[in-house]
């Protein structure tokens, strides 16, 4: 019988701990276990042996830890071939009669992913696979990956297990007590991820003990259409009279685990502190229970790397501002790969009450398969939303996808041959919610019915893919209402009849209602309550737009989503704020609406108001020259002399910052004065990059030009960077002793291969005297002192 | 010897050794109520984990034998002196601050900097909790604390520091190429055991 086979109808008995045994029989503290595969098999051999005479069914292999970043390749396959071998002797020669499996076990690098970390994400993809490759090599009959605390690492070794053999597989997180995984995932969260991707089986394991882990595994099997595994420490470790011992008994253990099974938990073992005892009294306290059937679940569910966001009468508000398509600064942003212009259009949108954002970069001249999946990652590294993948290159759709550290959804497939053969096969490997606008070779239907009968051709179409249909969520096509009266009637039909009669949820991107109309929020906003009404799931649009936000805390407020309409209260208070705004500004002073009083004071939405205002009447540059840098010189000297401090000149820079990007913003073509440009870096190595931004920063509102490399940067890219822009000033910043080498082996470089180009040096570790013994030309002990190095060699 | 993990919640932010770091000064006019938002945002977001373990250790010369382990340093034997046993810890206020420094750090600078300032002080106010839980827990006194990069202490003894703690599986903390570690708001710290009361 095969693994999946017999996970079919029967409860699986995992086994126990291997660590605690093997330092029982000698394993010295920091001496890797993994090599006792080769060193010691009689050891190993014994301990599986034992837990399949305990009753278990799966043996893991001994080879949590082996993986390419601790050991040789050539290593590596010695310690997987014998690991496998040590099973199956196991196998062969344990007396019980149970069906016998054994699972290539993978176990967390040690390392965290990027951005947070320094592992890249699809080098922790290869270093899965290697193991994986030998794995089903050697004959493992399954995967288990277990004890995983990162949701990004997970897909990571997910990914590598099924693009590198067709064994089935498991997968468990390592949950803390609060419930979630150290990166902050949920269980919701978690199985979304998983099972987009094709786990069999998903669960917990390691860190508490079964009544403790209980909540999860409740939490797992509400939302998983997958058998759960739960495989719990024995309690917590003490140590009495010089042994570790775990608090909770053997008998303690299974009678815990007696009433998890009975609630649907099927996959059983135990993690650390736990021994043959162990699994042998679960398997004797359990063995009556039925095996409870695995119900599917039908929610439509998105994740990012912390929760999920299920589908259902709660409409969901999808932020359509990251997107190009007609704003001129966002693609100018785009082009000047400026990723801080578009994380500050995602984290506004958040800020205004998206639940998910949808990510479009695609636009003439920028390349998008470069791009999307790097505002992905820049994304999904400070913002908690699920994104909507939107591309209609479905290379650079399958690069992001790979990526995101979650299920994504992703916009769009339709009823085309071509597009559902190009999209629906990455739904199926990468998980996601589809968005399937209702057209097709014929173009968009005139009439609610053929719009219909094409939602239903995809989702067969979905199925011979092996896509649930809970995961393709349909578009009827917002066509413009002055174009044609009944094009908003059409759309709001079709819409029902999805919803009605093939219950799948429905996406619409609002705005394009209004095209060619005067006041158009209004006309938005109307539209948006009527497809809530006709049974509308989720609304591509602008949560900045008051109108649409007024008409969806309305909608809700109305119709029992909002209890007592506290929500509808309280953002009530924000559409009075926003038509209150005008009165204020009508009664400013003269010394109120000074620009440079309101940077002087770090006062950042006045200086964007004020400047938004003078531009109309004044030249862009002119307003730099005469309110920003004199208010930015005034904070640098008071700095200089003490009077102001490092927050303060930050806020002053912030504000100037928000007034530069109104006039940017106003500038037909990027003419703003430029004083020259800075090439500046974090030395390799370093990630230590505030003060280097902060450098940045303050450059940027003194009119230089700063080509910013980022932190940790290898001096081959900084030497190439300066010849390639014949740069003349370079600003280096390292902050450890460690690193500080890095610096001086850069400065050497460059000095030789650009002896014109000027260096200056800081960071917490340098010194005036350090700065010159390494060759370096400036020592910049704080931001100003960079502003005016940059000042006297660039003028 | 077994690592143990301990968590902490509620530890007081000290505001005055946050805006230290920060780069001095009073947080008054407009700096005040961004400040303390940070505060909030940070005290949200942390998790406080410790990882620790108590070991044996003869000092002979600079030689530091912690008996799975040993270190050569002038600093830490000194620090160490007459020490029969020592704490090994680990200690982390989480991944989450990281992902607020990062964020702010696209828009809005001066948040970044407060939050790094205040995580700072946060994974300081950590590891005094830690020991002076530990000291009413074992009924000690214990030495200062002495980290790796102190003194003539290489951070290469991160190294040993983590596969004995093995910090990744307990608390989340990792090493990467250059010894720094993520969460960077994480301290690894020896505190001798100065005498049992």
């Amino acid at each position: 019988m095969t693994f999946k086979e017999y996970l079919q109808n029967n409860i699986v008995y995992l086994d126990g701990g291997m660590g605690t045994l093997l330092q029982r029989r000698g394993l010295k503290a920091g001496e890797a276990p993994e090599e006792w595969n080769v060193s010691h098999p009689e050891v190993i051999r014994e301990i599986h042996k034992e837990y399949f005479e305990a009753g278990s069914n799966v043996v893991c292999t001994n080879t949590f830890g082996a993986n390419t970043l601790k050991f040789s390749r050539e290593k590596l396959e010695e310690i997987v071939r014998c690991a496998i071998e040590n099973a199956s002797w196991a196998r062969d020669n344990s007396f019980s009669t149970q069906e016998k499996f054994i699972a290539l076990d993978l176990g967390p690098t040690g390392k965290l992913l990027k951005p947070l970390g320094d592992l890249e994400f699809e080098k922790a993809v290869s270093i899965f696979a290697e193991t994986v490759k030998l794995g089903a090599k050697y004959g493992a009959d399954l995967v288990i990956i277990e004890t995983m605390s990162d949701s990004y690492e997970t897909k990571a070794a997910l990914l590598a297990v099924k693009e590198n053999c067709s064994l089935p597989v498991m997968v468990s997180n390592a949950y803390s007590e609060d419930g979630k995984l150290l990166t902050g995932a949920t269980p919701e969260a978690m199985v979304a991820l998983l099972e987009g991707m094709g786990a069999d089986v998903i669960g917990a394991n390691c860190s508490l003990g079964p009544e403790k882990l209980a909540p999860v595994a409740k939490r797992l099997l509400e939302s998983a259409s997958v058998p759960v595994l739960l495989k719990p420490n024995a309690g917590l470790p003490r140590v009495e009279n010089g042994q570790t011992v775990f608090d909770v008994s053997a008998e303690e253990f299974a009678n815990q685990l007696y009433e998890i099974v009975e609630n649907g938990v099927c996959v059983v073992g135990g993690c650390c502190g736990t021994t043959p005892e162990y699994i042998s009294a679960l398997v004797k306290k359990t063995s009556s229970c039925t095996r409870k059937p695995v119900t599917k679940k039908d929610f439509t569910v998105v994740s990012s790397y912390s929760h999920a966001v299920t589908f259902g009468d709660e409409p969901i508000l999808v932020g359509e501002r990251i997107n190009p398509t007609g704003k001129k600064r966002f693609k100018q942003a785009l082009k000047e790969k400026d990723m801080d212009y578009i994380l500050s259009q995602g984290v506004q949108q958040q800020e205004k009450g998206a639940h998910i954002l949808d990510v479009n970069v695609g636009a003439p001249e920028i390349d998008e398969r470069e791009l999307l999946p790097e505002a992905v990652c820049e994304l999904q590294a400070v913002l908690d939303l699920p994104l909507q993948i939107d591309s209609s290159d479905v290379v650079a759709m399958e690069k992001a996808l790979r990526v995101y550290n979650g299920k994504a959804m992703i916009n769009s497939v339709n009823g085309k041959k071509e597009s559902m053969e190009a999209v629906f096969p990455l739904v199926k490997k990468y998980g996601g919610v589809v968005v399937a606008l209702t057209l097709d070779e014929k173009g968009i239907p005139e009439t609610a019915q053929e719009r219909f009968e094409i939602a239903k051709k995809i989702l067969t179409c979905a199925e011979e893919y092996g896509i649930d249909k809970k995961d393709v969520v349909f578009d009827t096509l917002t066509l413009t209402v002055s174009a044609d009266s009944s094009a908003a009637k059409v759309t709001l039909d079709a819409l029902k009849m999805i919803r009605e009669k093939l219950s799948c949820h429905t996406i619409l991107g609002v705005s394009n209602v209004s095209f060619g109309l005067p006041n158009r929020e209004i006309v938005n906003g109307t539209f948006f309550t009527l497809a809530l009404a006709s049974g509308l799931s989720c609304a591509i649009m602008n949560p900045c737009s008051s109108e649409m936000m007024k008409a969806y805390y309305t909608f809700r407020a109305l119709t029992g989503l909002d209890e007592s309409c506290m929500d509808y209260i309280s953002a009530s208070k924000s559409f009075e704020a926003c038509s209150s705004v005008e009165s204020v500004k009508a009664e400013e002073t003269e010394e109120a609406s000074s620009l440079k009083r309101a940077i002087i004071k770090g006062l950042k939405d006045r200086a964007r108001e004020i400047t938004e205002k003078m531009l109309s009447e004044r030249d862009g540059l002119d307003i730099v020259n005469q309110e920003i840098i004199p208010a930015l010189n005034v904070v640098g000297e008071g700095f200089e002399n003490k009077t102001v401090f490092l927050p303060q000149l930050l806020l002053s820079a912030e504000a100037a910052g928000y007034a530069f990007e109104e006039i940017k913003a106003r500038i037909k073509t990027d003419k703003k004065e430029n004083k020259g440009t800075v090439i500046l870096a974090t030395v390799k190595g370093d990630i230590h990059d505030i003060g280097k931004n902060i450098v940045k920063l303050l450059l940027e509102n003194y009119g230089f030009n700063v080509l910013d490399l980022g932190k940790d940067v290898n001096e081959d890219e900084i030497v190439k960077k300066v010849k390639e822009t014949d740069c003349r000033l370079v600003g280096l910043s390292a902050l450890m002793t460690t690193t500080v080498v890095n610096m001086e082996q850069t400065v050497l470089r460059l000095n030789k291969e650009a002896p014109n180009c000027k260096i200056m040096v800081g960071g917490a570790v340098l010194t005036e005297e350090y700065a010159k013994k390494i060759g370096a030309d400036a020592y910049a002990k704080d931001a100003m002192a960079g502003v005016r190095y940059a000042q006297e060699i660039l003028g | 010897m077994t690592v143990k993990v301990k968590t902490f919640e509620n530890i007081a932010v000290n505001k005055r050794e946050a805006l230290r770091y920060a780069g001095g000064g009073d947080a008054c006019g407009e700096i005040l109520p961004i400040f303390n938002e940070c505060v909030s945002l940070a005290e949200a977001s942390t998790k406080n984990r410790v990882c620790y373990k108590i070991l044996p250790v003869s000092v002979k010369g600079s030689l530091c034998d912690f008996g799975e382990f040993s270190l050569f340093s002038k600093d830490l034997a000194k620090n160490l002196g007459s020490c029969n046993r020592v704490i090994l810890f680990a200690a982390t206020v989480g991944v989450e601050l990281d992902r607020l420094i990062l964020r702010f750090g696209k828009i809005s600078p001066t948040k970044a900097l407060l939050l790094q300032a205040i995580g700072s002080e946060r994974a300081e106010s950590l590891c005094d909790e830690f020991c002076s839980w530990i000291e009413q827990e074992l009924k000690v006194k214990l030495k200062p604390r002495f980290s790796a990069g102190y003194g003539d202490l290489p951070l290469e003894a991160q190294k040993q520091i983590f596969a004995s703690l093995d910090c990744a599986k307990n608390i989340g903390v990792t090493l990467n190429d250059s010894l720094l570690m993520s969460p960077s708001k994480s301290v690894t710290a020896f505190v001798g055991i100065e005498e049992f009361l």
